[in-house]
């Protein structure tokens, strides 16, 4: 197996690792703002706040992986 | 590709929404969409055009720049009591971004809403600006590292990160002094369990600093770097395709990022310069007090 089928094959399982692992975060960070959003919905507008930031930092972690696909994508031939 | 340079020129005049020249850089195997500049560098060519490449962020850093100014000069030129509709906008911008620090830092955050909204506000039109049809967003800006890896190292990001790095390390030595700054480094070691802990919490601590700048400055370049190759992609689709806005929708996920991205950059700032002021140790947590002593009383 030359190098460039071993990137071919890995390079979107590894992409698809990451997206699975970040949309399992976000969704947890998501419910539990929905949560917190039905116990005191006057508070939406800051849980909403706090919610951005931290699903910006969870997508951070896919995007990083998204990098160095686009990286080493250009090594297949 | 100069088929997709000439499609890009008969769209100019058509001014289609979103059209323009996408150049598959083979080096890289990346797509990038043209701007202007570069449009300009490849037609001139020589040692202007390669004068344009070389000064091509500075061009565009000028123009924001100008940008940004030009409206907040407008909205400040004659400052009346009862505002007009540009000098309100301008306003409100910064009461929400003043509101927005000192609900971190506390009243006495006032000092640093100059640093951290002119970065909000400077960011979030940067990565706006890359939005509009034949410019670029600096901070999608890298260089790509020699060698067998082509690494894209981000330049105007990591900047940014490195502005933020050295101010909170100064606003940290400076609001506790270079012991305290030590003492705060080291973990601040107040029983025997704490001192023989430091020489530990020490390098733990100096690492956990100096991540930071690197955390801060990869989060924006991949975010707004991989929207906007995102939206070459689709570019580069409806030019094939009888020029279908493929990417209309993916422009708007890129505006909700953008301002997404400025937010984090400018609160993660915020935080770490929060961590950097002393603690008092009656105040756990900046900015609930007001609830948390409604409840004391109330409870």
């Amino acid at each position: 197996m030359t190098y460039q089928t071993a990137l071919a094959i890995f390079l979107p399982v590894a992409l698809a690792f990451a997206a699975f692992g970040s949309a399992l975060g976000l969704g947890k960070a998501v419910s539990s703002a929905m949560e917190a959003t039905a116990r005191q919905p006057e508070a939406s507008g800051k849980i909403l706040v706090n919610m951005m930031a931290g699903c910006a930092l969870i997508e951070a972690l896919t995007l990083y992986v998204l990098i160095v696909v686009f990286v080493l994508s250009g090594k297949i031939s | 590709m100069n088929f997709f340079v000439s499609v890009a020129h008969a769209s100019e005049e058509a001014a289609h929404e979103g059209a323009g020249a996408v150049h598959a850089a083979h080096k890289e195997g990346v797509q990038h969409l043209a701007n202007f500049v570069t449009l300009i560098a490849d037609a001139l060519g020589g040692p202007v055009g390669e004068f344009l490449r070389t000064t091509e962020n500075l061009i565009f850093t000028v123009l924001t720049i100008g940008v940004l100014c030009l409206i907040f000069y407008l909205g400040s030129r004659r400052i009346t009591l009862v505002p007009g509709r540009l000098q309100a906008a301008c306003e409100g911008v910064v009461e929400g971004l003043n509101g927005f620090v000192c609900g971190i830092l506390g009243p006495e955050g006032r000092t640093y809403t100059p640093f951290l909204g002119t970065m909000f506000l400077y960011i979030w039109a940067m990565n706006l600006i890359g939005l509009v049809p034949l410019m670029k967003s600096n901070t999608a800006n890298s260089i790509t590292l020699p060698g067998p890896v082509p690494l894209p190292v981000p330049t105007t990001t990591v900047a940014l990160a490195l502005i933020v790095f050295v101010v909170v390390q100064a606003i940290g030595i400076r609001k506790q002094g270079i012991t305290g700054y030590l003492d705060h480094m080291a973990g601040s070691p107040r029983d025997a369990f704490g001192w023989v802990m430091a020489p530990l919490m020490f390098p733990i601590h100096l690492i956990g600093e100096l991540a930071k700048p690197f955390s801060l400055t990869f989060r924006l370049f991949c975010n707004i770097m991989g929207g906007h190759i995102l939206v070459a992609v689709f570019v580069g689709m409806a030019v094939g395709a009888a020029f279908i806005p493929f990417q209309a929708p993916f422009l708007l996920f890129e505006i909700a990022t953008s301002t997404i991205q400025a937010f984090v950059f400018t609160l993660l700032s915020t935080v770490y310069i929060a961590m950097m002021l002393p603690h008092d140790p009656k105040h756990e947590e900046h900015g609930s007090e007001g609830s948390r002593h409604a409840q004391v009383n109330h409870g």
